[in-house]
């Protein structure tokens, strides 16, 4: 038996439906809000089997996160190229997530809630595979490229979740994909100083970008060009400044990001005689 | 689809379904297009909204509250006898004993 929070309302089911057909482009902003509301209640929706009672939350916790999450890093992080290689391990982690769940009690047939518990399991799943494999795949890159960073231990669940997940040059950062931002858009703050991201321009194009709060952008030091949201990359490679309500904010070209930080760090080694 | 809620379908369909959505979602990035990208910075950016507020007059007749709104209210909000609107919202309020609260 489920047991669904009383403010769950079929326009939560409808959009969420309207997400698993036809993808996370279809959705608005108006029905992202309505589906990640909906997420969010079912964390306290409750499953009642004949042996125990559990919140979403906490099976999702206890039968997918606790066996698929490590043993998935493990396998991004052997990869050889993560960015081209990882779709074939999530769809291998879903599809083996799915079977778990249809193996035990919790996904009955002929029970329909239990649609649901499979939609929740696989958003949170996908969002968190998705999130991981950017992650790997920007942490080699900055390798490769000579940067030195401090990055969390992404391999077991508590250093995972750090308030950060690296450090260059004193300052914190997190690598995100944009999808994460939503969630962000809901009255929280951005508290790290800088966000690596990356978003679509077009169909096709995938724009890396780094998103620095003023303060640290003055730290690594440049020239921007003042400009509107909407309009930022077009100024690229020059990076742009962007006065919001509550703030300011530059908007980088991930390479150039890069460049400036090389150079900002051999210029530290220098003065330190390294 | 349209209009279907995910209680509606078939385990078996929604299995179908959750597979077609494992092969296309694992495609995917997990990246907004840009429009989107910059609402939700715009919006993350933004000072919080000032409450708004409506005061109402009620008085009660018979064993219900009658209520009343003044002559300028902001928009999607409607009040009906015991009834308050705002937007898809509906409060009903009913008055009961003290002895019952």
């Amino acid at each position: 038996m489920i047991i669904l929070p009383t403010s769950y309302s079929d326009a939560h089911q409808r959009v969420t439906l309207k997400f698993l057909v036809e993808g996370r482009q279809a959705l608005s902003s108006v029905e992202w809000k309505t589906a990640l509301s909906g997420f969010d209640m079912l964390h306290r929706a409750v499953i009642k089997t004949e042996t125990e009672s559990l919140t979403f939350r906490e099976l999702y916790q206890k039968h997918v996160d606790s066996s698929f999450a490590d043993p998935y890093i493990a396998e991004l992080l052997n990869l050889h190229d993560v960015a081209q290689e990882h779709q074939a391990v999530r769809a291998r982690f879903a599809r083996a997530i799915v079977r778990r769940l249809t193996e035990t009690e919790f996904r009955r047939q002929k029970v329909r809630e239990t649609n649901l518990l499979l939609a929740y399991c696989l958003y949170f799943w996908e969002s968190f595979a998705a999130g991981y494999a950017f992650e790997v795949e920007i942490f080699r890159d900055l390798s490769e490229s000579g940067i030195r960073f401090k990055a969390h231990d992404i391999r077991t669940r508590r250093p995972r979740l750090s308030p950060y997940d690296l450090e260059i040059m004193g300052l914190r950062g997190d690598v995100k994909t944009s999808f994460y931002f939503l969630y962000v858009g809901r009255g929280q703050n951005l508290p790290n100083d800088f966000y690596i991201t990356r978003f679509y321009e077009g169909s096709r194009q995938r724009t890396l970008v780094v998103m620095l709060q003023l303060a640290a952008w003055n730290q690594i030091d440049g020239e921007t060009i003042t400009s509107i949201l909407t309009e930022a990359t077009r100024h690229f490679p020059q990076p742009a400044l962007i006065e919001l309500e509550r703030g300011s904010v530059v908007i980088a070209d991930y390479n150039l990001w890069k460049q400036k930080i090389l150079q900002r760090q051999r210029e530290m080694e220098d003065a330190n005689g390294e | 689809m349209e209009n279907k809620r995910i209680t509606d379908i078939e385990t078996a369909e929604f299995d179908a379904l959750i597979d077609a959505f494992i092969e296309r979602e694992t495609e995917d990035t997990g990246e907004l297009q840009a429009p989107l990208f910059y609402e939700t910075l715009e919006a993350i950016f933004q000072n919080p909204a000032d409450a708004t507020t409506v005061e109402l007059q009620a008085q009660v007749v018979g064993s219900e509250l009658q209520l009343a709104l003044p002559t300028s209210t902001p928009p999607g909000v409607e009040v009906h006898d015991n009834e308050i609107k705002v937007n898809n919202l509906r409060f009903v309020i009913h008055l009961m004993p003290s002895e019952m609260v």
